[in-house]
C-alpha cells in the first residue's frame, strides 16, 4: 500500500572527487571541502544534523530531506514538500524533527525503506499572517529531549493576508487597518518588525510530546539557536530596528531580550510597546552575552554550536561558534562570566580559508574532524551547498580564553607565547556601544581608544594580562592582537577581539 | 555634491545631525571609514555591483541616478517600493547625509562602463519545475485563497487541489498543470505561488468549516498513501482521517473520511452542493448538509463530479 511508484530514490554523486580549496600548505590546520549535492536541487540548506548512524541529514530550500553517506558519497531523498524548513534535529535513524514556516514536525520512516511517510505537526500553536519575514527557526534539543525554536516578527516591508493562522493581536492597530488604508500610511505605524500574531519574536520550548511554553521574548530574526557545554541556550539575533548590531544571547526562562513587538503577547502586557518609554524598555531588557559589530565582525549572525569534540577539530574544545551570512567566515565565542552575568569575546575564524558565504548551519561529524557547513542565501547575500571542514592536526596559535579583569583582560592561548613577539602588539584598546532605538541599526556611539598600560606574559607562558583603565559597562571593548606568535613561531592570524562588558568586574568577582 | 542636495533634503537631516553629535567622539579617535567600507559595511549584503541579489545592482542604480546623486542619496534616506517582486529597502538614514552622498559617489563610479550579468544559478542541473512534475507531488508553499499553511497537491491526471491546514479543509481543486511557485521562493515568502489550471471546484471561506462543531479544527499531520497524503485532523471529540483520489476521468474527486470518536450525529456542511453533483456513501445530504448517524468508527466517502 505504501508503494504507489518506486520513485528512483538513490541520487548519484556528480563527481567522484571532492574539491579542495587553497590549502597546498601543508602546515594549514584546516582544509575545507566542497560536498556534492544531488543533481537538479537547488542546495540552500536549511538545517543539518548526524545520524546515530552516521549519516548526514539535511533539509533545503525547497522543502526536501536528504541523507548523505559520507562513506559511500550516496544521497538519498528521505522527504520532500516542506514549506522553508530552516532547522532539522535527527532524532533517531528514521525519526527527524524538522522546523518549517508553519510547523514543527516530526517525520517518520514507519516501514523502513529509507523514505517518510508520517508527516506529524509536534507543534503549530503559533501564528501565521502571510507576511514574508514570519521564519521559524531551530529545532535545537537539550538534553530532556525538549525542542526550542524562535520565531521571527513580520516585517513592515510587507502586509498580512486576508486569512490569518492563530489570534491577531489589535494592540496600537486594528486588523482592519491592515487592509483597509494604503500600506503606505499603515507601515509606518505597524513597527518596522511587528507581532501581530502569537508568539512571533519569542523562543519557544516544545516537549517531546508537543506540549509548548512561551520561554523568553524580544527577539526580531533570531536565526540560530543553539546550546554550550553546560546546557545554556544562545540565540543570535540580526542588526535592525531595537538591535543597533547583531547580538548573541544566552536565553534564560522568562527573559526579555529587547525587541518589545514580541511583549504584546505577555500575559501582564496591555500597551503598545512602540509608545513604552525607552527607558522602561531598557530596564526591562536583558543584555547581550556578545555583540557582533556590523559590518566588522558579522551582519547576520546563525546557529552556535558548542565544539564537544574534545580537541579532534582544534584547540577549541567547549567553545561556541557562530556562522555568518554576509562574509566567508566563522565566529568563534569566549565565554567569560563575570558575578553571574555570561558575557564574553568574539574572534573571526577561517576567513580567507574556502569557505562560501551564507554559513547557516553547522553539525559535528560523528569521528569529531569536521565541521560540516551548510550554506544559503534566500535572496540575501549568502550561497548554496554544502561544505567539510577537517583539522589535520596541525596546531594554530589562537586565543582560547578571555577574562575581564577588574583594570584589564587575562588573555589565555592553546600555546606559549614567543616573549619577542609581544613588542609589536597594539597598545590601544577601541571601546563603543550602540543606540537602542526603533531606528534601523546604529552607528558607533561613543567611540574612544583607550590606552593599554602593559602587557605582560603570565604564569605558564600561555596567558597574557592586559592592563588597561577601567572598563566601561555595555560597550565593546577591542583587542588587536595581531602580531602574537607562538613559542616555535606559528602566527596567530585571527586577532581581532571584541568583548562585551555586559557587566564589569567588580572587587568581589576577582 | 553636498550642493546638490535640495532642501528639502537638508530639512530632512537636521534629525541625522543630532545622531551625528553622538558619535563625535569616535570622528576624533578613529580614522573615517572609506566610501568602499561604508558600501561594504551597509550595502553589500542586499546590492552587488553587475547582479540583482536582495536589491538593484549599482549598474541598475546608475541607469537611474548617474546624472542625480542626491536623488539617491534621498532614496537611501527614506525608501519606497518600485519591485513588487523585492522587499523594502530599511531607510539608512541614520547614516547621514554625508555618508550616504560618498556611498552614492562611489556605487555610481564602480557601475561605470559594467553591464549587468545573470544571477547566479544553479549551473550543475537544472532544477525541476513544479509547474509540470512527476505526480503525485505534495509541496506546503504560500497558495492564493488559503491560510499561509496551506499544503498544495498535484494528483495523478490533471487535477490537483489546495488543502488547508488552519481550517483542516479542501479549499479547492484545479484542472490543469500544477503550481508556478517562483513567486515565494524568489520573494522569501513575499508572493503567492500561482495555480497553473482552471479552478473546477470551490467549497466556501476559512470560517465555514466541513464538520458541524463548536471546536476548532486541530491540525494532526499527514501519512503518504501511494505518493497521496491522508490528512489527520481533530474536531472536537472527532478523529478524521481524509483522503483526496481524483476520478478516473479526471470530472471529480472522491473525498474518504475515517471517523473515530463520534457519539452523536455527524454533520457535515457542504455549501457548493447545489453546484455540483454530490454522491455520498452513507447518511443523507440535504440542503447542503449532510449527516451521518453516529458509530464508534465510520468510513465514508463524498465524490464531487465538477
Amino acid at each position: 500500500m505504501m508503494t504507489y511508484k518506486r520513485i528512483l530514490t538513490y541520487i548519484l554523486l556528480i563527481g567522484f572527487s571532492s574539491f579542495s580549496h587553497g590549502q597546498t600548505d601543508s602546515s594549514n590546520p584546516y582544509v575545507v571541502e566542497d560536498i556534492p549535492t544531488p543533481l537538479g536541487l537547488d542546495p540552500q540548506v536549511g538545517g543539518i544534523d548526524f545520524t546515530p548512524d552516521g549519516r548526514l541529514a539535511a533539509c533545503f530550500h525547497r522543502g526536501e530531506v536528504y541523507t548523505y553517506n559520507p562513506q559511500s558519497g550516496v544521497w538519498k531523498l528521505f522527504a520532500e514538500g516542506l514549506q522553508e524548513p530552516l532547522g532539522l534535529v535527527a532524532v533517531s535513524d528514521y525519526e527527524f524533527v524538522v522546523m518549517q514556516r508553519s510547523e514543527l514536525t516530526r517525520l517518520q520512516d514507519l516501514d523502513l525503506d529509507g523514505k517518510a511517510d508520517a508527516y506529524t505537526s509536534l507543534w503549530d500553536g503559533f501564528g501565521m499572517t502571510g507576511n514574508y519575514h514570519e521564519f521559524a527557526f531551530g529545532p535545537v534539543r537539550d538534553q530532556q529531549g525538549n525542542f526550542y525554536v524562535s520565531l521571527n516578527l513580520a516585517s513592515n516591508g510587507a502586509s498580512i493576508r486576508p486569512e490569518i493562522r492563530g489570534d491577531f493581536h489589535p494592540i496600537g492597530l486594528p486588523r482592519e487597518e491592515f487592509y483597509n488604508k494604503p500600506w503606505s500610511e499603515v507601515r509606518n505605524i505597524a513597527g518596522r518588525m511587528y507581532s501581530r500574531v502569537p508568539w512571533r519574536g519569542w523562543v519557544m520550548k516544545v516537549s517531546p510530546t508537543g506540549k509548548a511554553e512561551a520561554f523568553a521574548s524580544g527577539f526580531r530574526s533570531p536565526n540560530g539557536l543553539g546550546f554550550d557545554q553546560n546546557g545554556n541556550l544562545f540565540v543570535t539575533d540580526n542588526q535592525g530596528d531595537w538591535l543597533g548590531t547583531s547580538k548573541c544571547f544566552h536565553v534564560e526562562k522568562g527573559g526579555f531580550y529587547g525587541h518589545p513587538a514580541s511583549l504584546v503577547w505577555r500575559k501582564d502586557w496591555d500597551e503598545n510597546p512602540l509608545d513604552t518609554p525607552v527607558e522602561k524598555l531598557d530596564q526591562l531588557r536583558r543584555s547581550a552575552a556578545f555583540l557582533f559589530p556590523q559590518g566588522e565582525v558579522a551582519n547576520s549572525p546563525t546557529q552556535p554550536i558548542c565544539d564537544t569534540t574534545g580537541g579532534k577539530f582544534g584547540p577549541f574544545n567547549g567553545q561556541m561558534l557562530v556562522g555568518e551570512m554576509n562574509v566567508p567566515r566563522i565566529l568563534r565565542l569566549l565565554q567569560d562570566e563575570v558575578d553571574g552575568t555570561i558575557q564574553g569575546a568574539v574572534v573571526t575564524f577561517l576567513e580567507n580559508a574556502g569557505l562560501r558565504r551564507g554559513i547557516h548551519r553547522f553539525a559535528f561529524s560523528p569521528d569529531k574532524q569536521s565541521l560540516y557547513v551548510g550554506q544559503t542565501a534566500l535572496s540575501w547575500a549568502g550561497s548554496k551547498g554544502i561544505q567539510r571542514i577537517k583539522y589535520t592536526g596541525n596546531n594554530p596559535m589562537e586565543i582560547i580564553g578571555i577574562k575581564a579583569l577588574k583594570n584589564g583582560f587575562k588573555l589565555t592561548f592553546n600555546q606559549k607565547i614567543k616573549s619577542e613577539s609581544l613588542a609589536s602588539l597594539s597598545r590601544n584598546l577601541k571601546t563603543w556601544t550602540y543606540h537602542y532605538h526603533k531606528s534601523y541599526g546604529s552607528p558607533k556611539v561613543d567611540a574612544q581608544e583607550l590606552e593599554v598600560s602593559s602587557i605582560q606574559i603570565s604564569d605558564n607562558g600561555k596567558s597574557l594580562i592586559y592592563t588597561t583603565d577601567q572598563h566601561k559597562k555595555g560597550y565593546i571593548h577591542e583587542l588587536n592582537i595581531l602580531g602574537i606568535e607562538s613559542s616555535n613561531g606559528t602566527k596567530l592570524i585571527n586577532g581581532k577581539v571584541t568583548y562585551h562588558m555586559a557587566a564589569v568586574p567588580s572587587e568581589k568577582s576577582l | 555634491m553636498v550642493s546638490l542636495i535640495t532642501k528639502r533634503l537638508l530639512a530632512t537631516m537636521l534629525v541625522c545631525l543630532t545622531h551625528s553629535g553622538l558619535t563625535t567622539g569616535y570622528s576624533q579617535e578613529a580614522k573615517p571609514a572609506s566610501a568602499a567600507e561604508l558600501t561594504k559595511t551597509y550595502c553589500l549584503a542586499c546590492h552587488q555591483v553587475d547582479k540583482k541579489i536582495v536589491g538593484p545592482s549599482f549598474v541598475e542604480m546608475a541607469s537611474i541616478y548617474k546624472e542625480n546623486p542626491a536623488g539617491l542619496v534621498l532614496w537611501a534616506m527614506n525608501p519606497g517600493k518600485k519591485r513588487p517582486e523585492t522587499i523594502q529597502m530599511p531607510a539608512m538614514a541614520f547614516l547621514g547625509e554625508e555618508k550616504l552622498a560618498q556611498i552614492a559617489e562611489y556605487i555610481l563610479k564602480e557601475a561605470e562602463g559594467k553591464k549587468e550579468t545573470a544571477s547566479v544559478g544553479n549551473t550543475a542541473a537544472k532544477i525541476p519545475s513544479l509547474v509540470d512534475p512527476a505526480r503525485p507531488k505534495v509541496q506546503r508553499i504560500f497558495m492564493p485563497d488559503a491560510s499561509p499553511a496551506a499544503i498544495a497537491v498535484a494528483m495523478p491526471g490533471d487535477l490537483s487541489y489546495c488543502w488547508d491546514a488552519t481550517s483542516c479543509k479542501l479549499r479547492y481543486v484545479w484542472k490543469g498543470k500544477f503550481i508556478e511557485p517562483m513567486p515565494v521562493w524568489r520573494g522569501n515568502g513575499n508572493g503567492l505561488a500561482k495555480i497553473m489550471g482552471d479552478k473546477v471546484l470551490v467549497t466556501g471561506s476559512a470560517a465555514q468549516t466541513l464538520f458541524s462543531s463548536d471546536s476548532k479544527p486541530k491540525f494532526i499531520g499527514y501519512r503518504m498513501i501511494d505518493g497521496l497524503p491522508e490528512f489527520t485532523y481533530t474536531v472536537g471529540d472527532l478523529k478524521v482521517s481524509e483522503l483526496i483520489l481524483p476520478l478516473p476521468g479526471g470530472d471529480g474527486i472522491t473525498q474518504i473520511f475515517s471517523i473515530g470518536g463520534a457519539s452523536k450525529q455527524i454533520i457535515m456542511n457542504i455549501p457548493y452542493a447545489s453546484d455540483h453533483r454530490l454522491t455520498t456513501s452513507t447518511g443523507s445530504l440535504k440542503d447542503g448538509v449532510w449527516r451521518v448517524d453516529a458509530s464508534p468508527h465510520n468510513v465514508l466517502s463524498l465524490t464531487t463530479q465538477f
